[in-house]
């Protein structure tokens, strides 16, 4: 048998220097993907090199591949402690994960090490507690088949974080379906602790036609597993027709990356006629950029509204665009099926951080 | 006379990258841990003079790491509990333990290298008696 060796493997002599200076420029012009590559080629040759090793970091950061930026620019912080460009990037990274007080730490070293510096104070002036109000006005109008007349919605919600994690908010939703118009009142309360959250909220709307005449809800979420948490909300509304309880139990999965969330709950409804129906809804998130944030859903689930709860069939998509730090646009579309007639409703939405 | 040695046992890459570099700065021998095994391998093997412990660490949480090391006299070195558990039972659970001192986090990195300070010198005159003494 005659057995052909494998052929060497073509050696391509890349002077280091001058490929970490095309990688930097890659990472530089907007190309991260590019840079990564070339970047862990010079740090194969010359494993010391920081400012490589910082450039990497700061490549797989733009990337999103948090976890490995991460583990860069700690190796840089071992190796050059003093290297204020590892530290703005870790403060980064925690910002991207909105831990901002870990981000808040590494910004703190990268002051102390560059005071006055404009990028860092920059920075540390991006990491500042966000306002404790907060204002969301939305509009939202649905066009009806079979012409029936259109249905239009107006929503003012005012928050206010009061510390130790808590927060408090009310509501008011005014709605016309069919010629009548409800106005409902909510009030609501949230706790964050670590690793989690909960909400209690009571309303009612006076002299209901479709809305609850009053409704309570509870729920919260908590850590599972890393990047996975455990959804429950509970609720009680009582329409003019009777009375309908809701338990929805729910999963929500951050990917690595932090960019995209995905959540999914089991809706579970006892109608107002004390029949169990259920159904599911599953929603999508991916924060394209860091103003730009994206979703999509479905849902095919029992739904009540004017005086009877009814299977639903939606889907829905949205954007939500950072117009400053403090200043939000929302914009959302949803399509709904129901026996009855179908939905077409474009929402218009802002939120306000003051 | 040789530098005092510490070590830092916390789940947080980012947190320990920080400490080591302000204690090292500060003129310590720094030694890290990821989980609260690994924290308890150090100790027996390097016998740190204080032991910077985060309560929340997979494998096994701090609380437990101080009790075997209270509890089974497997240290005498001072422990700062670095948490952001801030409950009250949490902070009086740590000391009754034997933490030193406990430390909320957010932290700020002067006041833990003051409180370190502290410590190694409170800690000086009984650890020297003690260092050569051995679990039982």
């Amino acid at each position: 048998m005659i057995v052909v060796p494998p052929e060497p493997a073509a050696v391509v002599q890349v002077d280091p220097q001058n490929l970490y200076r095309s990688a930097v420029a890659d990472r530089l012009a907007g190309r991260p993907a590019e840079a990564v590559p070339k970047l862990e080629q010079v740090l194969a040759v010359r494993p010391d090199d920081v400012d490589a090793r910082v450039n990497l970091g700061l490549a797989l950061l733009a990337l999103g591949r948090l976890d490995e930026a991460e583990a860069a620019l700690v190796e840089v912080t071992r190796r050059a402690p003093t290297y204020v460009d590892a530290w703005v990037g870790l403060a980064r990274i925690r910002q991207r994960r909105h831990d901002l007080p870990a981000a808040r730490l590494a910004a703190s070293e990268a002051a102390r090490l560059a005071p006055g510096d404009a990028e860092v104070s920059a920075l540390q002036a991006s990491l500042e507690p966000s306002p404790p109000w907060r204002l969301d006005v939305g509009a939202a109008r649905s066009r009806l088949s079979g012409g029936l007349p259109d249905w239009t919605e107006a929503r003012v919600s005012l928050s206010r974080r009061l510390g130790d994690g808590w927060s408090a908010g009310a509501a008011v939703e005014i709605t016309e379906r069919f010629d009548n118009t409800d106005v409902y009142l909510e009030a609501r309360m949230d706790r964050a602790f670590d690793g989690g959250g909960l909400y209690l909220a009571l309303g009612g709307a006076p002299d209901a036609d479709y809305r609850p005449e009053i409704a309570f809800a509870v729920g919260g979420h908590a850590r599972l597993a890393p990047r996975i948490d455990a959804t429950l909300d509970a609720s009680a509304a009582r329409y003019p027709t009777g009375t309908v309880i809701g338990l929805h139990p729910g999963l929500r999965a951050t990917l690595p990356g932090d960019r995209i969330q995905l959540s999914a709950r089991w809706i579970n409804v006892r109608d107002e006629n004390g029949v169990h129906r259920s159904g599911y809804s599953a929603l999508a998130r991916w924060q394209a950029t860091d103003r730009v944030a994206l979703r999509a859903g479905y849902a095919d689930a029992p739904e009540s509204s004017e005086g009877a709860t009814v299977d639903v069939k939606a889907g829905n998509l949205g954007a939500d665009l950072g117009v400053t730090d403090r200043l939000t646009l929302r914009i959302g579309l949803l399509s709904e099926d129901r026996d009855a007639y179908d939905r077409e409703e474009l929402s218009l939405g802002l939120g306000w951080r003051f | 006379m040789s530098a005092s040695r510490i070590l830092i046992a916390d789940d947080d890459p980012l947190l320990r990258a920080l400490l080591v570099h302000r204690l090292t700065a500060d003129g310590y021998e720094v030694a890290t841990a990821e989980n609260g095994s690994q924290a308890l391998e150090a100790v027996a093997q390097q016998q740190p003079d204080l032991i910077v412990l985060d309560a929340l660490m997979p494998v096994m949480d701090g609380f437990e790491v101080l009790r075997r090391l209270k509890g089974g006299g497997l240290s005498d070195a001072p422990v700062i509990m670095l948490t952001a558990l801030k409950r009250e039972q949490d902070i009086v659970g740590a000391l009754q333990l034997g933490a030193a001192d406990y430390l909320v986090k957010p932290f700020i990195p002067d006041e833990l290298g003051h409180r370190v300070r502290r410590l190694l010198q409170m800690g000086k005159p009984a650890e020297e008696g003690s260092r050569d003494r051995r679990p039982a």
